[in-house]
């Protein structure tokens, strides 16, 4: 255990802080999902569609930073 | 070099060709109004699924020539994507494996792209719209293929990761049982749920998600009739 050790755990935990804002992202669309279903519930199955690609889509950033945490770790 | 995905890969490719005859045979002896069994119903449903699914984001003409490759690249994704479950390592966890499909995306995406505004107009789209944008138009072309690629990959890999963590993890505290030491019991108990997470609906998700990404990538490079 050195102090690079320790600097590459943190480098690996601010890779994955970008989880945040995605997961903020996500709570957004189910928000608007939910709005949506209550305008119009006749619609609901078409939105769930929408709501899955949409969280799909927003998630991506955060596994980007997840993926190079990973890479953090393991590659040094 | 050897990778252990190569086996797997070699395990789901003939799984899937021997599933695939086998139903083509169970397809081909049906008659016209006999009543269908219910892999043979499910399998034609899913097929007019994907169908409907395609033209209805790319049109009737590209739609229909596009549908089979679609649905072969659903198939085959979701099958790796869960073959995790079986205690194969998921071919879609190497790099090289998604790096593939999403070059035969990407290399779709520009031949439509260049049959649609031709050769000339195709060169002419990194100008647009003047000369000084060329370079963020040609980084404009390569991130799909980046995207498309890291998403699948990061999201498997990261599952498998997590999963082996928590055997880990799991296996540690099952060393202060006293009677059953060695044996992983608490893994037993946690795993299933987290594998039905990570393996099941993932997953489908994202293969979902990547045949989804392929459709728009491809129908926004088709010509629209209306508009």
């Amino acid at each position: 255990m050195t102090i690079g050790d320790g600097l590459v755990a943190i480098a690996a935990a601010l890779a994955v802080m970008t989880g945040i804002f995605s997961t903020a992202g996500q709570g957004y669309v189910a928000a608007k999902a939910v709005e949506a279903v209550g305008k119009n519930p006749e619609a609901e199955n078409e939105i769930r569609t929408m709501l899955i690609l949409g969280a799909g889509i927003a998630e991506t950033a955060a596994i980007y930073g997840l993926l190079i945490a990973f890479l953090i770790l393991f590659a040094y | 070099m050897f990778q252990i995905e190569q086996v797997s890969i070699l395990i789901v490719t003939i799984f899937l060709a021997v599933s695939f005859w086998l139903i083509n045979k169970q397809l081909q002896t049906l008659k016209g109004n006999q009543k269908p069994n219910r892999i043979a119903a499910g399998i034609v449903q899913f097929v007019s699924w994907i169908n409907q699914y395609t033209i209805d984001a790319m049109g009737e003409e590209y739609g229909r020539k596009f549908s089979a490759y679609i649905g072969t690249v659903f198939i085959y994704l979701f099958v790796s994507n869960i073959s995790g479950l079986f205690g194969l390592s998921a071919p879609t966890s190497n790099y090289s494996v998604t790096l593939a499909f999403a070059a035969i995306t990407w290399i779709f995406i520009q031949a439509v792209s260049i049959k649609t505004n031709g050769f000339k107009g195709y060169l002419k789209g990194f100008l647009d719209p003047f000369a000084f944008f060329l370079i963020p138009n040609i980084f404009g072309q390569i991130a799909p293929l980046l995207s498309l690629s890291l998403r699948l990959f990061g999201n498997v890999v990261a599952g498998s990761t997590i999963m082996s963590l928590l055997y880990m993890f799991t296996g540690w505290v099952s060393q202060f049982v006293p009677v059953i030491g060695g044996f992983n019991f608490f893994g037993v108990i946690v795993a299933p749920v987290l594998h039905l997470y990570f393996d099941l609906f993932s997953g489908f998700l994202q293969s979902f998600l990547f045949i989804s990404l392929t459709i728009i990538f491809i129908g926004v490079e088709t010509p629209q009739e209306n508009g």
